[in-house]
């Protein structure tokens, strides 16, 4: 649950709309999931794909329906630690914020590819698989996303 | 710190050692696209929602379950709490719920410890409803 929740709210920037869409996903994969045909064993599990790909339909169908004004992405940077961590330096927090900026900042298809492998830890195959993409693409998109988020950084 | 340019394939790869590895700088020079990706992988965080929220859609669930009578959908609702969880069943914790059967104490331990575990429930869901399509005991 938490990884398409994650993948919602990174995708909205709002909390609530990203647990409405996490609602939706599981709502949705409860329904379909008589017609769910599994086609690999373990770690080869289509399933996840299969999720993921509803997740996916959810947030486009939600982006066209409810377009509300995103939070300030640097929000979800400083959620990521409570301000007494002390392993939070001034210096990583920056560090922090600069990268969540220059990943929202990305093409939307180039900041879900590199949600996706970064945040949900999923492989190109399987990034590809959800996206409709052969694994090559989605390597050249976050081949691609990676340089923008590099360029962006530079001082 | 001069870096190299990396191919497609081989900040895919690198990206895949990135993952697996510990938290924290390179050990070794890497690319300039592998450090990026190391940034990153450090710097996005991993978000989570309310408890309270897990609990109100574990209730969503059951309830739509039941209303659209799937493949499980003869069962009760699966317990899912405090209740599964006192490993005593003398203990003055107990909530006693009555009679509940060895399935579906079995499938209140899978639903409860999917989320207990962070296993998705439409995971939890899929399983329970191979093994009632299987006729199996877990």
């Amino acid at each position: 649950m938490a990884q398409i929740y994650s993948l919602a709210l990174y995708e909205t920037r709002d909390p609530h709309v990203a647990e409405d869409i996490t609602e939706g996903v599981f709502l949705k994969a409860l329904v379909a999931l008589p017609r769910f045909r599994e086609q690999g064993e373990g770690e080869d599990s289509t399933f996840k794909v299969w999720l993921y790909a509803i997740a996916r339909n959810v947030i486009a169908n939600e982006r066209r329906r409810d377009r509300r004004h995103p939070q300030d992405p640097l929000e979800l940077a400083l959620a990521l630690r409570a301000p007494d961590d002390p392993a939070a330096t001034a210096e990583t927090r920056l560090e922090t914020e600069r990268a969540m900026a220059a990943v929202m900042e990305l093409p939307p298809e180039r900041k879900q590819a590199v949600i996706l492998r970064f945040v949900n830890e999923l492989s190109a195959r399987e990034i590809g698989e959800i996206m409709g993409k052969s694994e090559g693409a989605v390597r050249v998109l976050i081949h691609r996303a990676l340089a923008s988020v590099r360029r962006r950084l530079e001082p | 710190m001069t870096r190299t340019p990396e191919t497609a394939i081989e900040l895919d790869s690198a990206i895949d050692t990135i993952l697996r590895g510990p938290i924290g700088p390179a050990d070794v020079e890497e690319g300039e696209l592998s450090a990026t990706a190391r940034l990153l992988r450090d710097a996005l965080p991993r978000l989570h929602p309310r408890f309270s929220f897990e609990e109100h859609l574990a209730a969503r669930l059951a309830a739509a379950r039941r209303i659209a009578g799937g493949p499980v959908a003869a069962a009760p609702p699966i317990p899912i709490g405090p209740r599964l969880a006192v490993a005593d069943p003398t203990s003055p914790d107990r909530i006693d719920a009555g009679p509940v059967n060895a399935e579906h104490r079995r499938l209140g331990l899978v639903a409860g410890g999917a989320i207990a575990s962070g296993v998705s429930l439409a995971g939890a869901a899929l399983v329970v409803w191979r093994r009632s399509r299987s006729g199996g005991i877990f």
